[in-house]
């Protein structure tokens, strides 16, 4: 089975034709034989394949190379805590500098109706409800204030609008994680100021302030993240529209539900559990849309569509 | 003697030795497959000594028992994928390794000298003409000696994929060739060739 081949190529060999024959059962084996390539030239095509030959590295570049990572393994493990501490804090310096380089012209890109409403339904709403007898708790106008803020923000992903467009070259997830920070964090300063102010008025209890401090702002900021989240993840999906409708509604959905169970009440609940569960269930559905916001791009090609 | 795995079980305990002869051991073969995709010998020697960067950076991520040998061939194979992806990669000529265009031994008349020369032009061509999945599995199968399952692990891709993969590349090269005379097959054009290969990655 030892010949030379014509029109140099290398000589088709015994351990080719098994190699052949190996080759053609295990890619081949449970279709039929037609679709395979025949065994001969498959032989003959692997005895070619051997003129493409590459040279072994010299032993010396081996054996530097593995010096070398010798070493970068000995400093690495010769590093000791302050160093590692220092790279850390680095590290987190670089990040939250990549956070702010995206952050920063998206802040001016918001109009001042957004900053003015967010206040102005937390604030108004709040206020209004510890002076009245609406006992409403204040975790229902901060749920609010995120869907709003979440709906102004990403009103732009079906609209192909000028804040889009502005923020190129930023990639879909940067874009939407950016504008997301913005109104969870005006709305997070909003909130604690509204706390600080429900326990300096003496109305805490009107409003669902009373309690441990760190409980409240759990109260506070789980229905935040979870009414936002919601309004973020089918607005990245559907479109505004459907994020701010799906929203409201829950939100509304919710409040009846509060007035009617009790216990079932996610803006004043009894304890850890419910908000903890609330958190979780937000924060869970912020990452699916930060993982989804890829879709963005289509909605905004889509809506460019159907508008001409 | 120490299996790939328990070698790479001892670098993530900080044994220097380990290293060493997992560098030994693959330093060659990472080459090769990085040189294979690429084909710029000296751009393959730095991405294959980053791939060892990486390897000591990333070992915390190995699995002790997984195969070591489709962990590692991964990061060669994300290695050169962020290579091509490169926009002047484009307008980088091929440059061979070093004596790779020598002939054999036996070819020491000059018409050997020139057959062989022109079936390497035309086996190096048919590789190149091959698209980079196609090329991938080819080189980890046939030239790297991974097995399918190895293969299609490194590739992140199910056995049956790899499988079709690389009877596409096959049926591929074989027109290929068989275009430029060096196989008996039915010549077909390139076209057709490059064609049939597409069909078989749908």
């Amino acid at each position: 089975m030892n010949r030379k081949s014509a029109k140099g190529l290398p000589p088709v060999e015994a351990r080719h034709h098994e190699a052949a024959q190996r080759l053609t059962e295990e890619v081949w084996a449970p279709a039929p034989v037609s679709a395979s390539v025949p065994m001969d030239e498959l032989a003959t095509l692997l005895a070619a394949l051997e003129l493409d030959a590459v040279p072994a590295p010299s032993p010396s570049a081996t054996g530097s190379l593995a010096a070398e990572l010798g070493r970068m393994m000995g400093a690495r493990r010769r590093t000791v805590w302050p160093v590692k501490l220092v790279t850390a804090l680095k590290n987190l310096g670089a990040g939250l500098a990549d956070v702010v380089t995206a952050v920063r012209p998206q802040v001016g890109l918001f109009r001042p109706a957004f900053w003015v409403v967010s206040a102005f339904v937390l604030v108004l709403g709040t206020a209004a409800a510890a002076l009245s007898d609406l006992s409403l708790p204040a975790g229902a106008f901060v749920a609010l204030a995120g869907v709003l803020g979440m709906a102004y923000a990403m009103r732009s992903a079906a609209g192909r609008a000028l804040e889009i467009e502005l923020s190129c070259p930023v990639d879909p997830v940067s874009l939407v994680a950016a504008r997301s920070l913005i109104v969870l964090t005006y709305d997070l300063v909003l909130t604690i100021l509204l706390y600080a102010a429900g326990r300096l008025s003496g109305r805490a209890a009107a409003i669902g302030l009373d309690g441990a401090t760190a409980l409240t702002i759990v109260r506070l900021v789980a229905p935040l993240v979870f009414f936002s989240a919601l309004t973020l993840v089918t607005t990245v999906r559907f479109g505004p529209l459907y994020g701010l409708t799906v929203a409201v509604i829950a939100w509304a959905g919710a409040l009846i539900v509060g007035r009617l169970r009790p216990a079932l009440d996610v803006f004043l609940s009894a304890g850890w559990p419910v908000e903890g569960a609330l958190l979780g269930l937000g924060l869970a559905l912020a990452a699916t849309a930060l993982l989804t916001s890829g879709h963005l791009a289509t909605l905004a090609v889509r809506a460019g569509g159907d508008r001409r | 003697m120490p299996t790939d795995e328990e070698l790479a079980r001892d670098v993530q305990r900080g044994h220097q030795a380990a290293l060493e002869v997992l560098v030994h051991r693959y330093h060659g073969p990472i080459l090769a497959y990085v040189y294979r995709l690429i084909r710029q010998w000296q751009t393959a020697e730095d991405l294959a000594q980053e791939c060892f960067v990486h390897l000591l950076a990333g070992i915390g991520g190995y699995r002790y028992p997984r195969p070591f040998k489709p962990w590692l061939y991964t990061i060669a194979i994300n290695a050169c994928r962020d290579y091509a992806k490169q926009a002047y990669v484009r307008r980088v000529e091929p440059r061979p390794a070093p004596g790779e265009d020598a002939p054999s031994a036996d070819t020491d008349r000059p018409d050997n000298v020139l057959e062989f020369n022109e079936a390497r032009r035309a086996v190096l061509l048919a590789l190149d003409r091959l698209t980079q999945i196609q090329r991938e599995i080819v080189v980890l199968h046939l030239y790297q000696e991974l097995t399918l399952t190895e293969a299609a692990e490194a590739l992140g891709i199910p056995v049956g994929t790899a499988k079709s993969r690389l009877a596409a590349a096959l049926q591929s090269l074989r027109s290929l060739l068989a275009a430029e005379g060096l196989l008996e097959g039915p010549p077909r054009t390139v076209r057709q060739a490059t064609t049939a290969g597409e069909e078989g990655e749908r």
